[in-house]
């Protein structure tokens, strides 16, 4: 119990930092997940070439594993484009990559699960395409998101935990470094991991509230 | 442009391909064993949710939630740092774990979670009629089970069991980290070797994407088919 | 038909008996105590209002519904029970029920065929989980039943791939197949669309006309006069009206079975 006073507790202000940072980047992940993902559906809805555009760029980062598509952010696409620069960069770009893929299938099957028959409706009743599309079709596909939506900021925390290994001072980080100081492994990486499990537990939970309050609304 | 050139000169990772599809064997090594431990512990937690009694179906259920909710890096390394560490202070005996064995253990049971949520879920989808009609026809308790129940659960359950595992696949990306030598492990050392990190960590990129992918497709390809099957 | 003989014989014994049978859920009790004997090669029809325990009634024959209380013999031999070595009746085990339940054939509203075999598979299954019959003889005898229900066609498709009536038809030859000694119906076209009931009742009609005996819970009143040659009418639980069609349906005595009659439409077997 010592070794944890003598080792974490001094430590919190470096952990404090490493979690802002992973928090950061998670933030910068998970919005600009939710930007590409979007300008993807768009994509995918507006004609058949930027469809196939679409199509593949989601499908590639769908079937590319976080860490992968990390490495081969970090070390390949500096070589390439001479950019990103630095590691930070490197994450964020992965994490919005990874995000919007998915996110993008989300919006996607959100918009034509919007059964057809409200859109004949609409267009009955002399409703244009485009009001259609903004105040009938939108709201419905934002809020039938959000459970996934959620779903998905769960799994940019999880993710989050490998950038650590290409030099982004995130929470995992500084755990390591901790750890590596002391040469007591158990206490800051038994701290971070809950830490990690307490944030994502927070997470889930607040969105299942958040799904049974919406369904209660909208049943 | 120079470095364009040699993105394209994919034919420098088509040499080393050996040691990544040596390193991409270890992958699925470690997939398959993980895999059959997560299906299996997968089936025990399942059937306690739905049928043991009340601690139990608390007990599993919690384990479940903290699987689900734990990053599995930090998790694997928990696992191969820490925990050898605090068993070792319990007791009093140096103890390390293997690097491989402790990424296939963690896997499991962080993927036992999902498979045991896919399982519940299947096995309170099937209507009771079928069951029913099976014993109005004289059929006895385990053959309505086992002709009846578990086959059509198996059926309906098969694209997200498969779903489950290309998940699986695509997080033993991570192995490297603890020092195990899959691909992504060949691809660091080779491009540090080398310097020539572009094609071999795209080659080993497309490797990894390549499987997934191609997995992908026959899984949709099945879904597709059983769903004509079943509906 | 012969002089009746002195004492019941065997062949003109009822086949089905139900002694006072009581049914509760929770509080509520649906069956009140019911009686009746059903002869072989009959056609009963059960009708009645929802909630008047039609259904719950036809399920306890073959203890789909386990009666509160009451019996129900089957050939002589009570459904679901056993005569212990001095003579007590003991619950059956597992093994006797469902021999017991292999002589009686049910047909359920929902089809309840199972989606993962072909409807051949469907119609074999039983004989050869239940009844162990060769696989060769048992894909001939479900054959057999297939066209006599008219679907020996489809015998290799999927029943997802058949209409409600298709289903329903591959149903009463699943059943059929194991030659039972009484066919039960609960509704069995009440899931289906107009045009889709008359392939089916027809079918059961025909049955009839074979002599097969049957316990129908049925909606169609039209058929249920056609067919049958006794209607039993249940009002909250119990057997309020008794009797041949002709009776039942043109000289109603009792007032809720005029009310009944009232709200329902005739529609006609064509």
């Amino acid at each position: 119990m010592d070794v944890f006073f003598r080792s974490v507790v001094p430590a919190l202000p470096l952990f404090f930092e490493g979690m802002l940072v992973t928090l950061q980047l998670c933030a910068i992940g998970f919005f600009g997940g939710v930007v590409v993902g979007a300008i993807l559906t768009f994509l995918g809805f507006l004609s058949p070439p930027t469809r196939w555009l679409s199509v593949a760029i989601v499908e590639f980062f769908r079937a590319t594993p976080v860490y992968v598509g990390l490495v081969w952010v970090a070390y390949v696409w500096p070589e390439l484009f001479g950019w990103p620069g630095t590691a930070y960069e490197a994450a964020c770009v992965a994490l919005v990559m990874q995000t919007g893929a998915y996110l993008s299938e989300t919006f996607r099957g959100g918009i034509l699960a919007i059964s057809k028959g409200q859109r004949e409706a609409a267009s009955a009743l002399g409703i244009s395409p485009t009001a259609a599309a903004v105040r009938i079709v939108l709201p419905q596909v934002l809020i039938n998101s959000i459970p996934p939506l959620i779903n998905q900021l769960v799994v940019v925390f999880k993710s989050s935990t490998v950038v650590s290994v290409i030099g982004v001072q995130d929470l995992l980080f500084q755990a390591n470094a901790v750890a590596n100081k002391y040469y007591e492994p158990l206490e800051p990486l038994t701290f971070v991991a809950l830490i990690y499990i307490a944030i994502i537990t927070l997470v889930s939970v607040s969105a299942r509230g958040i799904e049974k309050r919406l369904r209660a609304r909208f049943q | 442009m120079n470095d364009l050139a040699s993105l394209l000169d994919l034919s420098f990772a088509w040499e080393y391909r050996h040691l990544l599809i040596r390193g991409l064997m270890v992958n699925i090594q470690v997939f398959a064993m993980s895999a059959a431990i997560a299906v299996l512990l997968g089936l025990v937690l399942a059937s306690a949710m739905l049928r043991g009694p009340g601690w139990s179906r608390g007990l599993t259920t919690g384990f479940a939630e903290f699987m689900r909710n734990i990053p599995e890096y930090v998790l694997i390394i928990w696992m191969f740092i820490a925990l050898p560490f605090l068993l070792t202070r319990l007791t009093g005996t140096r103890i390390s774990f293997g690097a491989m064995p402790t990424a296939v253990v963690a896997l499991g049971l962080v993927f036992s979670a999902y498979f045991a949520e896919t399982f519940r879920a299947g096995f309170q989808a099937t209507s009771p009629g079928q069951t029913e009609a099976a014993a109005a026809l004289g059929m006895m308790p385990r053959q309505i089970t086992g002709r009846i129940l578990i086959p059509q659960v198996l059926l309906r359950l098969a694209p997200e069991m498969l779903n489950v595992s290309i998940s699986l696949f695509k997080t033993t990306s991570i192995l490297s980290l603890i020092g195990i030598q899959d691909v992504m492990y060949q691809a660091s050392t080779m491009s540090g070797q080398l310097t020539r990190p572009v094609p071999i960590y795209t080659g080993a990129a497309i490797m990894f994407v390549g499987t997934i992918i191609i997995a992908s497709l026959v899984v949709r390809l099945i879904t597709a088919k059983l769903h004509e099957r079943m509906n | 038909m012969s002089q009746p003989d002195v004492g019941a014989t065997p062949s003109t014994a009822p086949i089905i008996s139900l002694v006072d049978l009581r049914k509760s859920f929770a509080a509520h009790e649906v069956l009140k105590g019911i009686s009746a004997d059903i002869p072989r090669q009959s056609v009963t029809s059960i009708i009645g209002a929802s909630g008047s325990g039609k259904s719950t009634l036809l399920r306890c024959i073959n203890r789909m519904e386990v009666p509160t209380s009451g019996r129900v013999l089957l050939d002589g031999e009570e459904v679901g029970f056993v005569t212990g070595s001095r003579g007590e009746r003991l619950p059956a085990p597992i093994r006797v029920l469902a021999s017991q339940r292999a002589e009686m054939g049910m047909v359920f509203q929902q089809f309840n065929l199972w989606p993962h075999m072909t409807v051949l598979q469907n119609v074999m299954e039983a004989l050869l989980r239940v009844r162990r019959t060769p696989s060769r003889e048992a894909r001939q005898t479900a054959e057999h039943f297939l066209e006599r229900v008219g679907m020996q066609e489809f015998a290799n498709r999927y029943p997802a791939r058949l209409s409600g009536g298709q289903q329903q038809r591959v149903a009463i030859a699943r059943a059929l197949a194991m030659k039972p000694k009484v066919m039960l119906f609960d509704e069995a076209t009440s899931s289906l669309d107009p045009e889709l009931t008359n392939e089916v009742l027809r079918t059961m009609q025909s049955l009839a006309e074979e002599g097969m005996t049957m316990i129908i819970v049925t909606h169609e009143m039209a058929f249920a006069r056609e067919v049958s040659n006794r209607v039993l009418f249940l009002h909250q639980g119990l057997v309020e009206a008794d009797g041949p069609p002709s009776e039942i349906f043109d000289e109603p005595a009792s007032p809720h079975l005029r009310k009944f009659l009232s709200t329902v439409l005739f529609g006609g077997v064509r």
